[in-house]
């Protein structure tokens, strides 16, 4: 819990940034090779390229690649999970059927989905969604089974319907279950993102990052790799920025002692 | 009126046929209190289930007002040990949650809404979520969501056994003005023969599993003023409990 209270506020994530900064900079002068530029001229570069406008279009087509992959293994992950959570009958069907592909290394299909999808953007989001539907599906129907019953019971005695399960108890509560499940999926997307991206792309961070590699130039190269990172920070801050919104429910701290805080004041 | 005649109900455990209930025989008249003791395990919830028509695998009949329970038609108000409040719902939404689902509007109820919220004092709490609220404020919720639908029959499963002895008294008292308010033909589950005498006109004992009513006992201090300051409230505790002791040896 504290560690959501250390990435929200601004202090910490600055000090942090500068920390690196310097290590990277004591590194890159000590060491004096090519392959690790100064922090300071990829600062530069990145400033000249926000300007210039150059790098708008590979930050976009990464950011784009990634929303669709998660959204699509949201809707497909979502739906499964969380009835296979909800009807017993559903779990026993597609149990062995996710147990079964979802140890497969799907990485080793990318082969098999470009000669299926072609070398375009549908490769790309395939694998994405291929990798992290597993991760949403299987952590969305843990939380689904986890709703004791007497929860179900209270709104069978008013003769709610299926629907109104699912809307009313089944996805609030799995909720924060989907935001966590949200954020490993997010770190995996953006790795499966970066490796799709170095086969017949000509737009998008993994792209840009091993055509600078090839270039030789190092400094567009770290270019790549620091806004690569800054895309996933900004992505994981919006995720926590949501389940904030979302999960206001959810007591923060201490959860034997005395009255619950509430997230929004806590993280302040 | 709650009409419950020879309801038997087992389940199979291990390849073992448990028997829950038999021959189970209850009524209780329309507008009237009822409330229920005995041993844990009796089949006490499952009985309430039943009525509820949540558990449908049973011998025997069960009628409310003349028909076999329906969740989808009837208005039946529960209320469980555990509240059963949604944790990610506020206040406000659990309360009219009964109300929302059978399709009522809630405009034309706002009045009702307010009397019943102001009645159990969570007017000012409306907005919190019941994880931010003590174990009582929740049982009150719990409480007004059973009260809102204007239930036919209310039933009530050791609802303030979570609670301390001093909140237990005061929301046994201000149940006993609901249910005189709205006159609910109410089932109460109990495992306090205080909390029996409290709130039951007639009581109930059940035996051990599997439950039986094993007698029915008329209760003549419901409704008296100052109970637990009489004497006669003392001898008949005793009373009672000589009575359960003999039939749950």
């Amino acid at each position: 819990m504290a560690m959501k209270k250390l990435r929200f506020s601004g202090d910490t994530t600055l000090w942090a940034f500068i920390a690196l900064l310097v290590f990277w900079y004591l590194f890159s002068v000590t060491l004096k090779v090519a392959f690790l530029p100064s922090p300071v001229a990829v600062l530069q570069n990145i400033f000249f390229h926000f300007i210039s406008g150059g790098m708008y279009l590979h930050l976009f087509a990464s950011l784009g690649r990634i929303a669709a992959g998660i959204a699509i293994s949201l809707l497909i992950g979502l739906a499964i999970g969380l009835s296979m959570g909800y009807f017993p009958r559903f779990d026993e069907v597609f149990s062995p059927l996710v147990y079964l592909l979802y140890p497969i290394p799907k990485i080793a299909l990318l082969p098999l989905v470009m000669l299926i999808c072609g070398l375009g953007e549908a490769a790309k989001v395939t694998m994405i969604v291929l990798i992290v539907v597993f991760q949403v599906t299987v952590s969305s129907r843990d939380a689904a089974k986890a709703i004791p019953q007497e929860t179900y019971a209270c709104l069978k005695v008013l003769g709610a319907s299926h629907k109104t399960m699912f809307r009313r108890v089944v996805f609030p509560a799995t909720l924060p279950a989907i935001f966590s499940s949200l954020r490993v999926s997010m770190g995996t997307a953006l790795s499966v993102l970066f490796f799709t991206e170095t086969f017949g792309a000509r737009y998008g961070m993994g792209y840009y990052i091993m055509n600078s590699w090839t270039r030789v130039n190092y400094v567009d190269m770290f270019t790549g790799i620091v806004l690569l990172g800054l895309l996933g920070y900004v992505l994981f801050a919006v995720i926590d920025g949501l389940y904030l919104r979302c999960c206001r429910w959810q007591p923060l701290g201490e959860k034997h002692g005395g009255e619950g805080v509430s997230l929004e004041r806590s993280v302040k | 009126m709650i009409a419950v005649e020879d309801v038997s109900v087992s389940y199979e455990s291990a390849g073992k046929r448990v028997k829950v209930l038999e021959h189970l025989h209850l009524e209780v008249e329309k507008g009237a209190i009822c409330a229920m003791i005995g041993p844990s395990g009796c089949g006490k919830s499952t009985l309430l289930k039943v009525i509820a028509g949540l558990h449908t695998d049973y011998t025997g009949n069960v009628l409310l007002n003349g028909s076999v329970p329906e969740p989808k038609k009837d208005r039946i108000g529960f209320v469980p040990q555990q509240y059963g409040l949604l944790n990610w719902a506020t206040v406000y939404e659990n309360a009219v949650l009964g109300l929302k689902i059978k399709g009522d509007a809630l405009k034309t109820e706002k009045e009702h809404i307010s009397s019943l919220l102001t009645d159990l004092g969570l007017l000012s709490l409306q907005k919190k979520y019941p994880l931010q609220l003590s174990g009582g404020e929740q049982q009150r919720v719990a409480i007004a969501r059973a009260f809102l639908l204007k239930p036919q029959v209310l039933l009530m499963d050791e609802p303030f056994s979570a609670l301390d002895a001093i909140n237990r008294e005061k929301m046994q008292s201000i149940f006993l003005s609901l249910w005189e308010k709205y006159a609910v033909t109410t089932v109460f589950v109990t495992h306090s023969v205080e909390e029996a005498i409290c709130v039951g006109q007639r009581i109930a004992l059940l035996t051990p599993s599997p439950g039986r009513i094993a007698r029915v006992v008329d209760n003549p201090l419901f409704g008296k003023e100052e109970l637990r300051l009489c004497k006669a409230y003392y001898d008949f505790a005793l009373e009672l409990r000589k009575m359960a002791g003999e039939i749950w040896q």
